[in-house]
């Protein structure tokens, strides 16, 4: 960890920055800052046993500057880490986090036909099996090999 | 009995039918079906969390760490009442008659000690306790009984994959499912809601907490939760005696027994067979082959994602399979592979998975994320090819040195590898379900050679055999060195065929059941139990 990242905890800006580095939006998606992404992702990396060294550990390893620098640069800056770990962790968390905001569940929605509700207990429709798709399938001869 | 999953399950009730005395002492407890996540918002991050199929994620106290830093494939299980059968997908396709004669048929790996036609009255048992959905005439299979329910439906990805096959030439057939599409035996029809993995929060999904163990209960079998074993007692005359356990509180227990039925799964049984050693078996119980642990088995998945131009509504139905192919299932001497592989349907994820990677996508962090995510999510199909994975004595459980469990006993540690064969199979399935994929109309095909979170299907670590010098039980699941010691779980295989296991290991349970109940009277017990 570097100098500077030992003192770097999760109530930094820089944690903002990173986010948006991760989830930059693209003009119909919203962005990470957009969402104040880094205030729920506070309050999920408790919820699994090694996240939050895991993200202090990423933060601790950006260099000075990083949150000066532009999204290329930033995105540059973290590809050497991004095999790890500890990076893993954080995409965990970020995309756990943005996937279930509320303006982002709207756009899963409306632009991928998702529905957003939990999957229980209304389900959906369990349509009845259509016997006509086998009628080729059917017509092969039995190819099992006699044992 | 030693666990309550899905062997442990299908032979207490058969025993408990039967009139026999049962105690199974299982290390997890009864899971609620409320407490699922599929009726909570926020319900996909739970798979990645305290639904993990991986134990050394999830990490809930009931489970046991597993040493896996010398396997490429990382195992996944299930510690509770039902075992793993919680989580599975419930795809519960048969062994085809050829998979029980490599060695007659291949000259590879051994031939089991029972045949298909031996086997077929259990997996027909076997499906109607559990309420199997599927449907007669699969020109890859003899014929047999009709399923008790009919399959489910395709959906639209499957369908396209369907129609893709038939164009080919290739086969496919509905899949087996142990999910009810009708209501049956008092419990629900699926409602079609996806996650199966999760938990089946309506009772569709066939787990063993729900199918056998209430009926095993109510015919008279004991279940102890809570109760981790650590050891098999013998007596003077190296008859088992029953089992030591260890409660919440760290307390140990003896449970007498005249008979003990090892049945904690392809990791858990050879683990607590290592952990028992005596004098009389320096190596671990019943091991004087030397094979407790060996030629473990995991059945290695490559995948072939179609990327598809439209909404193929991937993200719903259920989460495992609705088709199958078997078309390069059986040895050709053609191919560079010897035995074959499945191919198996399946569906796409929600969007925390998607955004992860999920089966071989490739969604970028950064300015790339958000428009790879819409071109992926919803418009996924994937191949997972099951390879069969032939035993080898080096791929093993064993005990760790360096990783132990809660009442510090050693984990047990998977040693595993992949062979060349394994490799070539894999290259050939890509191969051939890229087409496939094509031919349905992917734009795109994005593949992976080797998944490595796929150690659903543990198999081969006590394997039977008629050889006491090549297996560690016959055919009847009895080892060959301790008269009353039974084996009732995936550690039982001999080989792993290209399909999952599950209704194989609970066919099994059944047979190895009415064995000890017709064998009783002449198996040598310990006297004073
Ligand atoms: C996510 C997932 C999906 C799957 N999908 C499918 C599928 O679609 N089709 C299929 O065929 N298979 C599938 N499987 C595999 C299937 O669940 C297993 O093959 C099957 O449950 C194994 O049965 P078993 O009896 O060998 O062991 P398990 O069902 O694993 O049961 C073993 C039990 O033993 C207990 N135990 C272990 N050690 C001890 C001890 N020392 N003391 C007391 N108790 C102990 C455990 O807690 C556990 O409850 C899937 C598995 C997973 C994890």
């Amino acid at each position: 960890m570097s100098e500077a990242g030992a003192t770097r905890g999760l109530g930094q800006a820089i944690l903002e920055v990173l986010l948006q580095t991760l989830l930059p939006g693209n003009g119909t998606w919203p962005s990470a800052s957009e969402l104040g992404l880094a205030h729920a992702v506070r309050e999920r990396v408790g919820m699994a046993e090694g996240h939050e060294e895991a993200l202090l550990r990423v933060l601790g390893a950006l260099p000075e500057g990083f949150d000066a620098s532009s999204q290329a640069e930033r995105e540059e800056t973290l590809h050497p880490l991004a095999g790890s770990d500890d990076f893993g962790a954080l995409l965990l968390v970020a995309y756990d986090a943005y996937y279930v905001q509320p303006g982002v569940l709207l756009l899963l929605e409306e632009r991928c036909g998702y529905v957003t509700r939990p999957p229980q207990p209304d389900g959906f429709e369990l349509a009845p099996f259509d016997e006509s798709v086998l009628a080729r399938a059917r017509g092969r001869e039995p190819f099992w090999r006699e044992a | 009995m030693i666990g309550a999953g899905a062997g442990g399950g299908a032979a207490s009730w058969r025993l408990a039918q039967a009139g026999l005395d049962v105690v199974c002492l299982e290390r997890g407890e009864w899971t609620d079906a409320a407490s699922y996540p599929a009726a909570t918002p926020g319900w996909e991050s739970r798979r990645v969390r305290d639904f993990h199929p991986n134990p050394n994620i999830r990490r809930r106290d009931t489970d046991y760490p597993i040493d896996d830093s010398t396997s490429l494939i990382k195992p996944l299980m299930f510690c509770g009442v039902g075992g793993s059968t919680i989580m599975w997908t419930a795809h519960n396709p048969r062994f085809h008659p050829s998979d029980f004669r490599v060695k007659t048929l291949d000259g590879v790996a051994d031939d089991w000690p029972l045949s298909y036609e031996e086997l077929a009255p259990y997996y027909e048992l076997n499906d109607r306790m559990i309420g199997v959905a599927g449907i007669h005439g699969d020109p890859a299979m003899p014929e047999r009984d009709p399923r008790p329910l009919p399959p489910l439906p395709l959906g639209v990805g499957a369908t396209r994959l369907a129609e893709a096959y038939d164009r080919l030439g290739h086969h496919w057939w509905p899949a087996d499912s142990a999910v009810l599409t009708r209501d049956y035996d008092g419990r629900l029809a699926c409602n079609n809601c996806g996650p199966c993995e999760l938990g089946c929060t309506r009772g569709s999904k066939a787990s063993s907490d729900i199918t056998y163990w209430p009926k095993a209960i109510a015919d008279g079998a004991h279940l102890v939760t809570r109760a981790a074993v650590r050891e098999i007692t013998l007596d003077e005359r190296g008859r088992a005696s029953g089992a030591v356990w260890i409660d919440d509180d760290g307390r140990e227990h003896h449970q007498p027994a005249k008979i003990v039925v090892l049945a904690a799964n392809g990791v858990g049984t050879p683990r607590l067979m290592l952990l028992s050693n005596s004098k009389r078996f320096p190596d671990g119980l019943a091991n004087d082959s030397g094979l407790v642990g060996r030629n473990l088995m995991l059945h290695p998945i490559a995948l072939a994602t179609g990327v598809f131009d439209d909404n193929v509504d991937s993200f719903h139905g259920p989460d495992g399979l609705t088709i199958f192919s078997q078309e390069f299932y059986e040895t050709d001497p053609e191919r560079d592979f010897v035995r074959g592989y499945g191919v198996q349907v399946t569906r796409g994820q929600g969007p925390l998975i998607t955004a992860l990677g999920g089966f071989a996508l490739d969604v970028p962090w950064g300015r790339n994320h958000h428009d790879r995510f819409e071109q992926l999510f919803g418009h996924v199909v994937t191949c997972a090819i099951l390879i069969e994975d032939l035993p080898h004595e080096h791929n093993r459980v064993q005990l760790s040195d360096t990783v132990s469990d809660r009442f510090d006993l050693p984990a047990p540690q998977m040693v595993y590898e992949l062979d060349d064969n394994s490799r070539r199979m894999a290259a050939h399935g890509i191969e051939s379900s890229s087409e496939a994929l094509r031919e349905a109309g992917a734009r795109e095909v994005l593949t992976m050679d080797m998944l490595p979170m796929a150690g659903f299907h543990l198999m081969g670590t006590a394997r039977m055999g008629d050889d006491p010098t090549r297996s560690v039980v016959d055919g009847s699941g009895r080892a060959h060195d301790v008269g009353n010691l039974f084996v009732a779980d995936g550690s039982l295989f001999t080989t792993s065929a290209g399909v999952n296991p599950t209704p194989t290991i609970q066919a099994l349970a059944l047979r190895v059941a009415d064995q000890i109940i017709s064998a009783r009277r002449d198996i040598a017990v310990p006297t004073d139990v």
